[in-house]
């Protein structure tokens, strides 16, 4: 069930004011709205592999199938903002490069990307090189607030494209 | 200006709600260059996804140029998640993009398998997860 679409915006991802909206609202809504934050933690117990892919020449995550499973329904805006407010998040994970637990922020930008992707464009109209929004698995705690702060300014926007 | 076909060369040709598919003929044209259904065997290539053509992007954009697509989806599959372990996903935008390498009026060709303007490798980041293609 959709949430009314001027609600949504008012209370973004303001748990306080989605708790106050909850209380008026029947249990399908109270199982989507407390959802959110518990999306969250299962992306951070997602038991992943980050694996060398020749095909791709990059880091590719080894439970995106799973991933994109829990996605389904997960796409409106403050779905993305949520997902593109957690990259920062340095919290270690269940899933892991090299042996070693990635950030939970790692998941949330793996999630975000596999729901919508930006093209910065150049002054001559054609796809720029470079974008901070884009990062790594191993992307360093300044890498993942570049990242953060370039999504967030995107999806605000609205300039994404839904994959 | 034409539009997007919802059918080339027997490819479907599915498109986002917020494309609009007002794009030039050489784009078309480029897109015929290189979709085919029987162009990977085994297999048939049913349907693509155009996630973007001249929407959501300003001036100069290629896109706002109606001179860009993005194709995300393979046969309902997304690029993103079927390229690194579907082979038949794999095939298929590898030859997507292997065949728009011949196209006379290419311009950019990025996507997981090739990252080429006009014709040379070029550095560009993102483009794992769907093919842009341009022409001139």
């Amino acid at each position: 069930m959709k949430r009314p679409r001027i609600l949504t915006r008012l209370c973004a991802i303001t748990l306080l004011c989605s708790g106050g909206y909850l209380a008026a609202q029947g249990s399908s809504q109270v199982k989507e709205m407390s959802s959110r934050p518990a999306f969250i933690d299962l992306l951070k117990r997602m038991n992943g592999v980050y694996h060398w892919n020749a095909a791709t020449k990059s880091y590719v995550f080894d439970q995106k199938a799973e991933l994109e499973r829990l996605l389904t329904g997960r796409d409106d805006r403050n779905d993305l903002i949520e997902l593109a407010d957690c990259i920062d998040d340095l919290q270690p994970s269940n899933s892991t490069l090299n042996g070693k637990q990635v950030p939970v922020g790692i998941i949330c930008y793996q999630a975000l990307t596999q729901l919508i992707y930006f093209e910065p464009t150049t002054q001559t109209g054609d796809v720029a090189k470079h974008w901070p929004g884009y990062i790594k698995p191993d992307a360093s705690q300044r890498q993942l607030k570049l990242a953060k702060r370039a999504w967030l300014k995107v999806i605000e926007a609205g300039k994404y494209s839904k994959l | 200006m034409p539009k997007l076909p919802n059918i080339i060369n027997g490819v479907g040709i599915q498109k986002a709600d917020t494309v609009n598919d007002e794009v030039s003929q050489s784009l078309i044209d480029g897109l015929s260059w290189c979709i085919s259904t029987g162009m990977v065997v085994p297999g048939t290539l049913k349907s693509i996804w155009i996630s973007s053509a001249s929407d959501q992007h300003k001036m100069p954009s290629r896109h706002a140029q109606h001179k860009a697509v993005d194709i995300s989806r393979v046969n309902g599959t997304k690029i993103a998640v079927g390229y690194p372990i579907d082979p038949f996903v794999r095939a298929i935008v590898d030859a997507i993009q292997d065949n728009f390498e011949g196209y006379v009026h290419k311009r950019e060709n990025f996507g997981p398998h090739l990252k080429r303007k006009h014709g040379q490798p070029w550095n560009v980041s993102g483009h794992d997860d769907h093919i842009h293609l341009s022409v001139n």
